[in-house]
């Protein structure tokens, strides 16, 4: 739930156009995904002055205890401002903290006195795309990539900035040469196999994705992604088998996941079996109430079954959680024809009309 | 470790899901047999589609071309005429037209003779035409009693006149509907039941030789535009004035809407005795064309639940077919689309509108990975329920490399009707193993055996005949109706069989599927029953004529009877065709 919260505010931005239907999937996709971790593969820059105190810190860090690093990095710094490298290993502290913005003015303080210091640079960039400044990221990391060239995991996350400003082109290249730079650095593989989804590059995504499955077998945002890449290959009756497979890993978790339901119910709406997959959808919604996606589906199930009042109340609490979500409202418009109720039925095609036309792609 | 209870009913649920999903009948095929066998060469046909395609990819060399299946010289048997493309340059410079260099982008005429065989009779006929030629349409619009012929192209169509002696003759600019932009489908229907058939007219766009490249940059990856890229083009709707006149009154009848339309089918899907138009557009919403009984239409496509998808989308609609799949009384529209768009199946509920049954009928399995042009109902089977027939293949020759688990050539679909409103994929069991660039599809039975043949044409590629071979025992009737008040080929004349398993509905038609024009007799399937109950024949004339116990296997000959209501008992004035 922490990870959710933590990227809830990118959602947003990310949230748009998404092929089949919208880009609620962004959502579970990006935060269901393994959280952007920090940059560690450089060393930091080189301190002037050598401190007991700061060797302590670090031995603190990369045992992962960053409270007590932090403090023992704030303590060299006070002492010897500006002369060691602990500012930038305190601004490494604050991000694994959480502590943002804390993390962004001590960077901003040792840029202040080392402009060209890459690993400075790359960690601004990074913590810019955590606090949503996609452009600043990106700049960020253009100066970093004028002193030393990026890692895999800079581009990942500039791939990430791209998405962000739904820049599908750049974000699929920068995807590209993290997986170059770094096969083996499997959220870049992941953010890419979306990136290919969302373009429709459904085989080179499915492809990738059933790597990713081989590596990371109970990964469960790796397996969701993949059955909803073949089934949008029509490989209906696979990407039924990984969703189950999913749903058969999901009650383990500490943290539950509604998407492999959802994914499975949608599947099985569209290949015709509106009551099985009424079943999934609820179970989605038991796990996540407020899922707009396994609403709305539950009401165009309602509305194929002619159960209109139930369709009505679930396309219309769908639409109160995502008042854009197109196929909604025209489920909604047939629900109120159906009803007799011809002023709803108009207001909602008006609702529809408002938004733009999404045309299925091939 | 036991399994605690929650546990237990999650796996169980999901255990059930999954076999249901396994077992689902989309996709498997039931135990019936099928079976169409190519007669093509046997049968003496030659015909190869010329459609010019060059590297410059100019979008009109991929749409195809249509066919007509008609009995054009009342010998009993159906005719063949094919559509064909024209010379295209490379590139065609501003303000040309791709011309027809010689005979091999000639359209084709194919006369049948007793045997079966058919005869290349273009030369006589006066079919050679000109330009480059897209759709057909067959219709007496004279009513003298031959079918004449509307054909569609780029920058100008043809309406040829059947003198009955075998020639048609180019009456285009005396008739006033040469038209113009890139003409698409047709069809004959008589919108205001004067008696005399109207014509309307599908033009995909605004679309000319200079569009620009399209597709990746890189060799050999250049690909035809998509549709996006220009203007929608409006309708056209021709008043057959008479005396060999037709006016333009498409935006007096209310057909203002601009789209990019690739098909046309034509049934009284409110029941209100005047026919409606139903027309796909690609890449936008399509139109439903409700008939206001004074001359007028008005578009309700929306506000009836058949423009968009299930989800509120468009898509690629292309071909099109409008009749009664579920034997309701109402009149369904099924479409043929693109790859992973699915067909779109439209119920129709009556005062409800039409619902979107692509999902729960099975098609949309069926059909996810494919794309359909030419598509009609016809029950192939004898057994009363339509079944479905479409050519496939998608709009890209390049599509492999967009989509690697796509491809250009398909083979073609049937979809058999298993009733309640579910389909199975037969095609397979019925001989379908080929692929082909599929584009269009015309109906009949072309032998008189009473199981409906069809006549498939591939862009760029040869037509196929298909034979029905279907070993079946069921029963079947054929009906030929000849208007007197109505129009002579009694289009749009509705008609309900009853037998023991129930009512039956169909309406007179040559439109439908893509720019291809069907036979316009009625076939029905009677299953085990070798006896209609009852028929009823609603005539476009508002006449209502009633027969009973009408023996099966054979073709009536019913002329429109003279007064506002005729009821008969025992057989009709003639029949033939008995098999």
């Amino acid at each position: 739930m922490k990870a959710l919260a933590k990227c809830r505010g990118k959602r947003g931005r990310i949230a748009r156009a998404f092929r089949l239907g919208g880009w609620g999937w962004v959502l579970f996709l990006i935060c269901g995904a393994p959280a952007a971790a920090p940059r560690q593969a450089r060393q930091p820059s080189r301190p002037v002055v050598v401190s007991p105190r700061l060797a302590a810190g670090i031995a603190e860090f990369r045992q992962f205890h960053f409270r007590r690093a932090a403090a023992a990095f704030r303590a060299v710094e006070l002492a010897h401002p500006g002369k060691t490298g602990a500012l930038l290993w305190l601004a490494k502290c604050r991000i694994n903290l959480g502590q943002l913005a804390m993390a962004q003015n001590d960077l901003e303080t040792f840029l202040a006195r080392k402009p060209r210091s890459d690993d400075a640079l790359s960690l601004l960039g990074f913590v810019d795309f955590r606090r949503h400044h996609p452009h600043r990221s990106l700049a960020a990391y253009a100066r970093a990539a004028s002193i030393q060239p990026p890692l895999g995991d800079d581009y990942k996350i500039m791939g990430l900035d791209y998405i962000a400003l739904r820049d599908w082109k750049h974000a699929r290249r920068e995807l590209a040469r993290a997986v170059r730079l770094e096969p083996q650095n499997l959220q870049a593989q992941y953010y890419l196999a979306w990136m290919q989804y969302i373009a429709n590059q459904f085989t080179p995504a499915s492809r990738r994705l059933q790597r990713l499955a081989r590596a990371e077998p109970r990964n469960l945002n790796v397996l969701t992604l993949l059955g909803l890449t073949l089934e949008a290959q029509s490989h209906f009756r696979r990407a039924a088998a990984i969703f189950l497979k999913a749903i058969a890993l999901e009650p383990g978790l500490q943290a539950r996941n509604a998407q492999p339901y959802i994914g499975y119910g949608i599947l099985l709406e569209r290949t015709g079996h509106p009551r099985q997959a009424g079943r999934q959808l609820r179970a989605a919604l038991r796990i996540k109430p407020a899922s707009f996606r396994a609403l709305a589906h539950l009401g165009h199930i309602d509305l194929m079954l002619n159960r209109l009042p139930p369709a009505e109340r679930e396309l219309t609490a769908a639409l109160r959680l995502n008042p854009r979500y197109r196929p909604a409202y025209y489920q909604l418009a047939q629900v109120y024809r159906r009803e007799g109720k011809i002023t709803q039925e108009r207001l909602a095609l008006q609702e529809l009309a408002k938004l733009p036309l999404h045309n299925v792609p091939q | 470790m036991p399994m605690k209870r929650r546990e237990f009913l999650r796996w169980a649920g999901a255990a059930a899901t999954a076999s249901v999903l396994a077992s689902a009948p989309a996709g498997a095929e039931p135990p019936a047999p099928a079976w169409f066998e190519e007669r093509t060469a046997a049968a003496g046909i030659t015909f190869r589609h010329r459609a010019s395609p060059n590297p410059l990819k100019y979008l009109i060399s991929t749409m195809g071309s249509g066919v007509a299946l008609f009995d054009y010289d009342r010998d009993g048997r159906l005719d063949i005429f094919l559509a064909n493309g024209a010379h295209i340059l490379q590139p065609q410079p501003p303000g040309t037209l791709p011309r027809k260099l010689g005979p091999a982008w000639w359209n084709r005429l194919y006369h049948q003779d007793a045997r079966g065989h058919f005869e290349d009779v273009t030369e006589a006929a006066g079919l050679a035409g000109a330009g480059y030629s897209t759709g057909v349409a067959a219709g007496d619009f004279d009513n003298d009693g031959y079918p004449d012929l509307y054909v569609c192209g780029y920058g100008g169509n043809h309406l040829y006149h059947n003198d009955g002696h075998g020639h048609f003759t180019d009456v285009t600019a005396a008739a006033g509907v040469a038209g113009g932009g890139w003409c698409t489908s047709a069809a004959w229907f008589d919108y205001d039941r004067d008696g005399r058939l109207d014509l309307i007219v599908c033009r995909y766009m605004e679309w000319d030789f200079q569009h620009p490249r399209c597709g990746p940059d890189k060799p050999g990856h250049r690909s035809y535009c998509h549709p996006n890229l220009f203007p929608p083009a409006s309708l056209l709707l021709y008043h057959n004035e008479g005396g060999g006149r037709f006016r333009e009154v498409a935006a007096e009848a209310g057909l203002t809407k601009k789209g990019k339309s690739l098909g046309v089918a034509i049934a009284d899907y409110d029941l209100d005795g005047w026919p409606d138009v139903y027309i796909t557009n690609d890449t936008w919403p399509e139109f439903l064309f409700h008939n206001r009984k004074n001359g007028t239409f008005e578009e309700v496509a929306l506000l009836s639940g058949c423009a968009l998808d299930g989800d509120g989308r468009t898509f690629a609609g292309m071909g099109v077919d409008f009749a009664d799949y579920d034997n309701d009384g109402r009149p369904d529209i099924v479409i043929g689309d693109l790859g992973h768009q699915m067909y779109p199946l439209y119920h129709n509920d009556g005062a409800a509108g039409f619902s979107y049954q692509t999902y729960s009928s099975g098609l949309g399995a069926i059909s996810a990975r494919h794309a359909g042009w030419g598509l009609r109902w016809m029950d192939y089977d004898n057994d009363g329920r339509k079944d479905l027939l479409v050519t496939q293949a998608d709009v890209l020759d390049t599509i492999h490399l967009i989509h690697p688990d796509l491809h250009y050539r398909q083979t073609m679909l049937l979809a058999r009707n298993l009733g309640q409103g579910r389909f199975a994929d037969v095609s397979a069991r019925a001989g379908f193993r080929q692929r082909w660039a599929g584009r269009g599809l015309a109906i009949g039975d072309i032998d008189n055996d009473g199981r409906l043949d069809a006549v498939v044409t591939t862009n760029n590629g040869p037509a196929h005949l298909l034979m029905n071979r279907t070993p079946t025992r069921h029963h079947w009737l054929r009906l030929r109706l000849e208007g007197r008040r109505s129009n002579r080929e009694a289009i749009g004349a509705r008609v309900k069989l009853t037998t023991a398993d129930g009512p039956q509905y169909a309406e007179v038609t040559t439109g439908g599927s893509y720019q291809s024009s069907s036979d316009p007799r009625l076939h029905f399937g009677l299953g085990r029953q070798a006896l209609a109950r009852e028929l009823e024949i609603e005539w476009p004339s508002g006449v209502k004529q009633r027969l009973a116990n009408l023996r099966a296997d054979r073709q009536l000959d019913l002329i429109e009877p003279e007064g506002a209501a005729a009821s008969q008992t025992a057989a009709p004035a003639q029949s033939d065709g008995d098999a």
